[in-house]
Parts: C-alpha cells; structure tokens; sequence
C-alpha cells in the first residue's frame, strides 16, 4: 500500500512525498506534474503512451492534462517527489509562446542542482524543520529548473511535445462548466452532453479533441480536487466528503482516490496537518 | 505565452548626469541619499558626481573595492544606510556600485528577501516588495548600462551566488556617455565583449521574446560598428556613447535571459589566480567552445548573428570571437592567467548550478562545462 510521507501546500500547488509500491490509473489533472526519485528501486511514470524512468538521475514532467500513470517495477516502495504546479505559477514560469501551459519534454535529466533542490525539500518534508523558511523558494527553483530544462536542446531528445490546443468550442466550453458545477450530483455525462446540445458519442469525440483527455478523466479530475480540497480545509468526516462527491461509500471512495491520488483520503489529509506546521 | 516586462525608466544623453540627476532625484522621492560608489575617492569623476547633486542635498556615501560583492559589505551598507537616515540609493560607477546598489535597495528594509539573498538556494527574485527606490548612474559600459538584472554575490560561508530577475532592476538610469571617458582599453575590451557576449546569448537563450530578440540584434549591429574605435580612443565620444547604448540594448534584451557564457564566467572569474578577473575579461577564451557546444541547438541563429555583425559570408562564428578577442588584446585561452586544471571541475559544477546556464539554448552539464574549459585551458 502506498503511503504519504509529508505534503506540503502553497501558492505553488501542492508538493508530496509518497512511499509508492501500487500502481496508478491512468488520470489527468490541471496541474503540472514533476515526479523525482528520493530512494528506493526505479519506477516509471507512463505519459500519453510511453515510459519514462524514475530513477536516480531520471524525473518525469506531465504538462497539465497529459494523460498519465504511475508504475512500480519492483515490489519495494520507492520513495517519491510529486510536485503538483498551479497553473497559475505554470504561467508565471513558462517562456514559450506556442504553449502556455507545457513542459517542452517529459523526461526531466535529474542533474546535480536538481537533485541537491530534491534532496533538501525531501529532507525538510522528512524532517519537519519548523524553521526552514526557504522550503517554499526551493520548490519554485526546482520547478523553473526542470521547465527551462525541458526547453533545451539535448541530444537525446530534439523534438518538443508542446502543442497548442484549438480554441474551445462554445459546447465543450458550456460542458465544462456543467460538470464544475454537478461534480458529486447524479448527473451522468450522457446529461452533460445533452444539457450542452451534444449526442453522447459527438460530446466524446469533440470534447478529447479539445480538451485533450475524455470527458471521464476529466469529471475524475474534479472530484480529486473537491477531494482534495475538502480533506485539507474542512473537518468534514472522509465518509461524508465520499459521499457529497457521489460515491456510495467510503470503500469506493478510498479505492478512487488511492488509484487517482497515491494514497488513501484519511492517510493524505494526516500528511497535510503534519506539515502545516512548516 | 513568455512574460515580457520592460520596467526601468532609462534617460540616456550626454551629460545627462548634471541634467537628470535633479528631476530623477525628485521623482523617485530621495531626499537623503545613500551614495555607493567604486570610483577613486578623490576622482575627477566622483567630484563631478556629487557637484551634480542638489546644494544641500545630505549625502551619506560608501566607498566598494573594485571586486565580487560580498556579505560583509552588503551589512555595512545597510547599517550605514540606517545610521545616515538614508531614503533612497544611488550607485555611481563600475559593476561594485550599481550591483551593490541595487541588492541594497531591495533588501534594506525586507528581511525577509535580505534572509533569502543571503541564506537561501533560490536565485530568481521576483517581487520588489518593500524595496527602496535605487537610481544607477554607469561610467562603464561593462555593468549592463546600469540596469542588469544579475548579481554576483560571495555569502559570508565564501560560497558565491548569482542572483536574477525583475527584482533586481533599478527604479530608474541615467546613462551618460561622457562619463566613460576615464575607461582605458583594457577595460574597455572587456566591456566591448560583454556587450557583444549580452546581445548573443539573449537572443539565444531558450526564450520566446520578439521584442528582446530585436534589441539583442540591434545592440549586436552597433557594437559591432564601433569596437576598435572604442577601445582604442578615449576621446572617440561618439563610439563610446554607440557602445553604451548597445550595453543598454543587452541589458533590456536580458530579460530574456543568458546562457553558458556567462553561467561559466560567473564562476570562473572568481576563481582566477591573483585576484578576480574584471567581467568579460575571460569571455574571448570561453565564447569560442560555447559557441561550438550551442551550434546543434541554434538553427539558422548564427548565420543572423554574423550577418549582423557584418563578418564575411563564410564566417564561422565561434572562430569569429576567437579572432575578436585576438583583436582586443583580449587573453584567448585560460591557462595564461595561472589557473589550474584541479580547479576546472568546481567551476565547472558551478557553472551548471549558475542560473544563466537554465536559458542556455543547449541542455549543458558539469560534464559539458569541464569539456568546453579543458578546450579553453
């Protein structure tokens, strides 16, 4: 079972560090994503369809609703980095003109001012240093790091994964804002996509050709953030924030958040307290 | 999307110092200045400086040495800047001055940023915060026209640190151009370099920023035009004052950011055997490798930066700065000025933690940067 170690929120998103010996769903979300490895056997983080290794030396970038997975190779838990970005800060960091809100690569060289940024977060997160004030800018160095990295030419990889997405249709735009609004509620897709004028399989097709990822991994992707954002602000029991997001009971929720999240609900938002005394 | 900011408000002319400094004073709101300055304290150029301030005007003033800013020179500062009552910051002079002035004012009255500058493994300083308004006035053109936004600084642990971004850029410049006639040819070469070394690393540098591309190139034609007329002649006021405005072309175009040049460079000219090498002094050793290094990762970028620079058609450009550095007397390789090859990985691992090596257009490691200096030694 995959545990939390420590999980730090803040203006920048949220950074974890995760005990990870499960593999994940397939999942999507709005932030941006940088997985390194601290310790333990190598994994490997799938995005869109290919593999990249998380391994000492090697970290993955997921650009916000890449289509990605988490997969262990071995059964020993291997200690992880996952940074969570904002796309907000995303913005602020980014220096393309063609994509916004796009790491250039996903394979991220874990070079050695990566690695000694990596090390200290992950020390600071073990450690609980109370007095650590630099956490914060350690986090926003190791991002621009691993962005700009992702813009330069290596000889390994040349070709860059930014591509810019079509403007939204006023229907995919309306369904969006639907599915924000009905996160938890009995709605299925199939009312979402008639509320919206669409028929069910034209809703699919337009909405992965402009979102870029389906309307399910989309509607999950809400639900983690409401997850997310109940566990860590509010006293509500994990039962009752199961079932306010829809689900019939606190198993399937677990089961829900541990595919698309790393671990259990109870387990994050104990992580979370700990490290709100930073 | 890329951010593109152009901030400072700059007043260049000749003799802009006696004209501006007044009304600049007045705008920014400084009654009591804190004067840092790197200048010979009985110089010619000083006197005029603080003729040209308002009669009257309380000045409390520091004297740099001509070298990296270090930690204990910053605290004096700030205790000064406290003791004389201080509202505002000038920096009058070389590198020393304007850097100095500028971490002064953003980090005087916001310890929180002071802490970080000081202690932390950020380099990017965004926010302004609680900074004081700080005017720079250049007497080189070798300090980015006053208004870089780069700063070395050696931490009390002797540990050096480049700091970077918006944070760092001055309230406001006054460039005059007559104020770098006391510059001889040495400096004067290392500046020429620098200048040419900003406008090719920004537009190279792995940033979308149109604008800053354009000022990069512009700033490449110019200096350029007027290198050996600089360099050689004191007197040449028109070529001095076309290199100052070149400078200011690199500095805007930094924004953009730098690459491997300068990443090795800032760690390099500490390093250097009989005290710090002054800034671009080393770049004609380092440029050639680099150079040669980026060519996969630049496109049709050189042959742009040739035509600009007006060399013949079948120039190669990494040879071209060879032979520019030959030129201006520049040293073409590194092993003259005493360093060692033990030194070589340290500065190379610094080179890569350096933030100016995260724009360079190719991805480089310690193990590149060892490369290019064993080629350069």
């Amino acid at each position: 079972m995959s545990t939390a170690a420590a999980v730090i929120h803040g203006p920048f998103g949220r950074v974890c560090l995760y005990n990870m010996d499960r593999p994940m769903v397939r999942h999507a979300h709005r932030e941006g994503h940088l997985v390194f490895h601290v310790q333990g056997p190598p994994a490997e983080m799938v995005v869109e369809s290919k593999a990249y290794p998380i391994a000492p030396g090697q970290a993955a970038a997921v650009s916000p609703w890449q289509p990605h997975l988490y997969r262990p190779l071995h059964d020993e838990p291997t200690l992880a980095l996952v940074l969570y970005i904002n796309p907000g800060w995303f913005l602020e960091a980014s220096r393309r003109a063609t994509s916004s809100l796009r790491f250039g690569r996903n394979a991220i060289e874990a070079s050695t001012p990566i690695n000694a940024h990596v090390h200290h977060i992950a020390r600071v997160m073990l450690e609980h240093e109370v007095d650590d004030g630099n956490v914060e800018d350690e986090i926003c160095a190791l991002t621009q790091t691993c962005f700009d990295q992702s813009w330069q030419w290596t000889t390994e990889g040349t070709a860059f994964v930014g591509r810019a997405l079509p403007v939204w249709d006023f229907r995919v735009r309306a369904s969006l804002r639907l599915m924000r609004d009905h996160v938890g509620s009995d709605d299925t897709l199939t009312d979402i996509a008639r509320a919206a004028g669409l028929s069910r399989p034209h809703f699919y097709k337009l909405f992965r050709q402009h979102v870029g990822v389906t309307p399910n991994l989309y509607m999950n992707a809400l639900r983690m953030e409401r997850a997310i954002g109940l566990l860590t602000d509010s006293q509500d029991a994990v039962t009752d924030i199961g079932f306010d997001l829809g689900f019939s009971s606190q198993a399937s929720f677990s089961r829900f958040f541990i595919a698309n999240g790393v671990v259990a609900p109870s387990d994050y938002r104990r992580s979370v307290l700990n490290a709100m005394t930073l | 999307m890329s951010l593109i900011t152009y901030l400072t408000r700059v007043r260049f002319a000749d003799a802009v110092l006696e004209d501006g400094i007044e009304s600049e004073l007045r705008q920014c709101g400084i009654t009591r200045p804190f004067v840092l300055t790197d200048r010979e304290p009985d110089g010619a150029l000083l006197a005029r400086f603080l003729g040209a301030l308002p009669d009257g005007m309380p000045v409390t003033r520091q004297l740099l040495p001509n070298a990296p800013l270090t930690q204990a020179n910053l605290l004096i500062a700030v205790e000064r800047f406290r003791a004389g009552r201080c509202d505002g910051v000038i920096g009058f002079g070389g590198i020393a001055a304007i850097d100095m002035a500028r971490l002064l004012a953003l980090t005087y009255a916001d310890k929180s940023a002071r802490t970080r500058v000081l202690t932390g493994t950020a380099t990017t300083l965004r926010d302004r915060g609680r900074a004081l308004p700080v005017i720079t006035v250049p007497t080189t053109a070798a300090c980015g026209a006053g208004l870089g936004n780069c700063i070395r600084l050696v931490r009390a642990d002797t540990r050096p640190v480049t700091l970077i971004g918006p944070a760092l850029l001055p309230s406001a410049t006054l460039c005059d151009p007559t104020l770098m006639s006391d510059e001889g040819p040495e400096a004067m070469a290392a500046a020429v370099i620098d200048v040419l070394v900003h406008c090719v690393e920004t537009y190279l540098c792995t940033d979308w920023n149109p604008p800053a591309d354009g000022i990069a190139l512009e700033g490449l034609r110019r200096a350029s035009a007027v290198l050996d007329r600089a360099v050689d002649d004191r007197g040449d006021l028109e070529a001095r004052r076309e290199l100052m405005a070149a400078a200011l072309n690199g500095a805007l175009a930094g924004q953009k950011g730098l690459g491997g040049i300068h990443a090795l460079a800032h760690a390099l000219e500490r390093q250097v055997p009989g005290g710090p090498a002054p800034h671009g002094q080393l770049h004609a050793a380092l440029a050639p490798h680099v150079l040669e290094f980026n060519a996969p990762a630049v496109g049709k970028r050189y042959r742009l930066i040739a035509e600009t620079m007006r060399l013949p058609e079948s120039a190669d450009l990494p040879t071209a700065f060879a032979k520019l550095g030959e030129r201006l007397s520049l040293p073409l390789r590194l092993s003259p000025t005493g360093l060692a090859r033990t030194a070589l990985p340290q500065i190379a691992a610094q080179a890569e933690a350096d933030p100016t090596n995260r724009t360079n257009p190719r991805m480089a490691t310690a193990a590149d940067y060892q490369t290019m200096l064993e080629a350069a030694l």
